[in-house]
C-alpha cells in the first residue's frame, strides 16, 4: 500500500521546509502551476555554490572550473535518471522549457508542405513554435481538439495521424484543465504514423514519475522553477534520432568547433545546442531539487489518499462553481481551472488575492482550448506537494468570499 | 466580509451600470479587448456638433472595466468629443477612486483606449465622409 500524502498526515508536512511559505503564514499557495516556491535546501545550495563553486565551464583549467565542468556533466546524468531516459539521450540544458521548445522548432528542418500536429490544450509554448515552423515550410498546423473535460479528441487524433504528420507537439499534462494526457500510447501511435514525438512536461514532472526508456517519445522538456527548483533553467531530454537532426538555434560561444570570419562547424552535442554560459547558479539549484526531490520520495505518494482528492470534492461542493477538467480525480493533477457563476475570474481572484489565497486568472497562455470553451478566463488553482488540508479549506473559504463580496447588491 | 478594491460604486457600476446597452443608429463605435484577461467592450455613440450626445456600451468584462467603462461614459455625455484625447491613466484612475494594482490598471484603461480609437460608424447615421 502506497505510503500516505504527508499532507494528509497530520504529523508531516513539506510547508515548514519552504522558507517562501513559513516566511508569509497569511499565505495559502496555490499558483504552483506558474511557479513552485523552492526548499530550503535548493537556496542555501545555490548560495553554497556561488560562494564555493562558481567558475566558468568547458574551457577553464583550473581546478574550480573543471570541478564545476564536472559537476555539470554529472547534472546531465542526473536528470537523465529522474526521467528515467536511456543512457544515449542527450540532456540539454537552456533557460525553460519555452526556450527549449523554441530551440527544437527552430533546429528542425522539415520537408515542404509537412503537416506538425499540436493538441488544443496546448501551451502556447508548445503551439507558437510549431505554428511558425508549419509556416515557414509552407505545411499546415493541425491542432487535435479536446472536449471540455480536457481529454483528447480520439476520432480527430486518428484523422491526424492519417495525415503522416512530420511532427507531433503533445502536452503531458495540461496547465488548464489538469488532464494527464497518455502520452507514452499516443507517443508510439505518432512514431507508427512516422512523426517525431515532442512533449512539454512543463506541469508533469513535478507530480509523475516519467518514464523514458522503451517509449516512442523523442524529446521531453520541463523547467526547473515548476519543480521547486530555480527560474531560469529548463531541460530538454533528447532521443539520439531527434538529436543528431537538431540544428543550433542559438549561436554563440561553447557550442563551435571551428570558427572563421565566413563560417563555422558545431561542436558535438551537448555543447552545440548549449550556446554561451548556462545558468550555473541555476544548475546548482536544479541539482539540490532532483536530490531532494528523491530524498523526500515526493512522487511515491498516492495521489488518490492525497491533495487532489481533497480538493476536487471541496470544489465541487460549492455551488455556482465549474470546473473545467475532468470530475474525478486519477488521471489528472491537483490543478482546477473553474469559473464561478456571474462573475469574471479577475475579480475572483482579486478578491482571493484579497484574503491570502493566492491563484491565477486569465487563460493561463492557453487561448486555444479558452476560446474553444467560449470562456474569457477562467480562476485557476494548482497544489504543490506543500499543500495541505488547512490550504483546502482556505480555498474554499475564500472562493465562497469572493461569490459573496461579488454578487453584493446585485 | 470586505474588499478594499471591490466596493459599493464599482460593485453598484459593475450590476447596474447607467450605460448599458446600445446607441440607435450609432455615428460612432469603438471597440477594446484585453484578451490576455478576457475583457471585451464595444461602444456606440452619437455624435452631435462635435459633442456625445449618447453614449452606450456592452461588454464582456471584468467588474473593474465595466464600471470604469460606465464612469467614463458618464464622464464624458455631452462633452466635447476632442476631451477624449486630454484623458490619460491618472484621469481613470480617479474615476475608479481607488488604487489599482498595474495588471487591473489595464481593466481600468480598456474604455478610454478604445474610445481614443473612436470611428465612424457605417449605416444610415453615419456621418459624410467630408464631416
Amino acid at each position: 500500500m502506497a505510503p500516505h500524502h504527508p499532507a494528509t498526515s497530520p504529523a508531516l508536512s513539506w510547508r515548514d521546509q519552504f522558507p517562501l511559505l513559513t516566511n508569509h503564514p497569511e499565505l495559502s499557495y496555490w499558483d504552483s502551476a506558474a511557479t513552485t516556491p523552492a526548499p530550503g535546501v535548493v537556496i542555501e545550495a545555490i548560495s553554497a555554490y556561488a560562494a564555493h563553486r562558481h567558475a566558468n565551464v568547458r574551457r577553464g583549467q583550473y581546478s574550480l572550473a573543471a570541478q564545476n565542468t564536472e559537476r555539470v556533466e554529472k547534472l546531465r546524468g542526473e536528470v537523465r535518471k529522474f526521467l528515467h531516459a536511456p543512457a544515449d539521450w542527450t540532456v540539454a540544458f537552456s533557460s525553460g522549457a519555452t526556450a527549449a521548445l523554441n530551440a527544437l522548432a527552430g533546429g528542425l528542418t522539415p520537408p515542404s508542405g509537412s503537416v506538425i500536429a499540436v493538441t488544443l490544450d496546448a501551451h502556447h509554448a508548445n503551439l507558437l513554435p510549431w505554428q511558425r515552423l508549419a509556416q515557414s515550410c509552407g505545411g499546415q498546423l493541425v491542432t487535435v481538439s479536446v472536449d471540455q473535460q480536457g481529454v483528447l479528441d480520439h476520432a480527430a487524433w486518428e484523422q491526424m495521424l492519417e495525415q503522416k504528420p512530420y511532427l507531433v507537439a503533445l502536452t503531458h499534462a495540461s496547465n488548464v484543465t489538469g488532464v494527464i494526457h497518455p502520452i507514452y500510447n499516443l507517443a508510439a501511435d505518432a512514431k507508427r504514423a512516422g512523426a517525431l514525438v515532442v512533449v512539454d512536461g512543463a506541469q508533469a514532472v513535478a507530480h509523475l514519475s516519467v518514464e523514458l526508456k522503451e517509449t516512442a517519445i523523442d524529446a521531453y522538456v520541463f523547467s526547473a522553477h515548476k519543480l521547486y527548483g530555480p527560474t531560469g533553467v529548463g531541460v530538454s531530454a533528447l532521443s539520439p534520432e531527434l538529436a543528431d537532426q537538431l540544428e543550433p538555434w542559438l549561436l554563440g560561444g561553447g557550442m563551435v568547433d571551428k570558427v572563421t570570419t565566413t563560417s563555422a562547424t558545431w561542436g558535438p552535442l551537448p555543447d552545440k545546442l548549449e550556446a554561451g554560459t548556462p545558468n550555473l547558479w541555476g544548475l546548482a539549484g536544479l541539482e539540490a531539487a532532483l536530490t531532494w526531490i528523491q530524498r523526500e520520495n515526493l512522487l511515491g505518494y498516492n495521489q488518490e489518499e492525497g491533495i487532489e482528492a481533497a480538493t476536487l470534492h471541496a470544489l465541487q461542493a460549492i455551488p455556482g462553481l465549474k470546473i473545467w477538467g475532468p470530475a474525478s480525480s486519477g488521471d489528472r493533477l491537483p490543478l482546477f481551472s473553474f469559473t464561478l457563476e456571474g462573475l469574471h475570474a479577475h475579480d475572483v481572484a482579486e478578491v482571493m488575492g484579497e484574503h491570502g489565497v493566492a491563484v491565477r486568472a486569465g487563460h493561463h497562455c492557453a487561448m486555444p482550448l479558452h476560446q474553444h470553451l467560449d470562456l474569457p478566463a477562467t480562476v485557476r488553482a494548482s497544489a504543490g506537494c506543500y499543500t495541505t488540508p488547512a490550504d483546502i479549506e482556505k480555498l474554499a473559504v475564500a472562493i465562497k468570499t469572493a461569490q459573496e463580496v461579488l454578487h453584493r447588491g446585485e | 466580509m470586505e474588499s478594499e478594491l471591490y466596493q459599493e460604486q464599482i460593485l453598484d457600476r459593475y450590476h447596474h451600470p447607467r450605460f448599458r446597452g446600445q446607441v440607435l443608429e450609432p455615428t460612432h463605435v469603438a471597440e477594446g479587448a484585453n484578451l490576455s484577461c478576457g475583457d471585451e467592450l464595444k461602444i456606440t455613440a452619437r455624435v452631435e456638433k462635435g459633442r456625445f450626445a449618447d453614449l452606450k456600451f456592452e461588454s464582456r468584462a471584468c467588474a473593474i472595466c465595466t464600471a470604469s467603462t460606465d464612469l467614463l461614459l458618464e464622464k464624458m455625455l455631452n462633452q466635447p468629443v476632442t476631451d477624449v484625447e486630454k484623458l490619460e491613466g491618472t484621469d481613470m484612475q480617479k474615476l475608479i477612486g481607488l488604487p489599482l494594482s498595474p495588471i487591473r490598471l489595464k481593466c481600468a484603461l480598456l474604455p478610454l483606449s478604445a474610445l481614443k480609437n473612436l470611428e465612424r460608424a457605417s449605416g444610415p447615421a453615419a456621418p459624410p465622409a467630408q464631416d
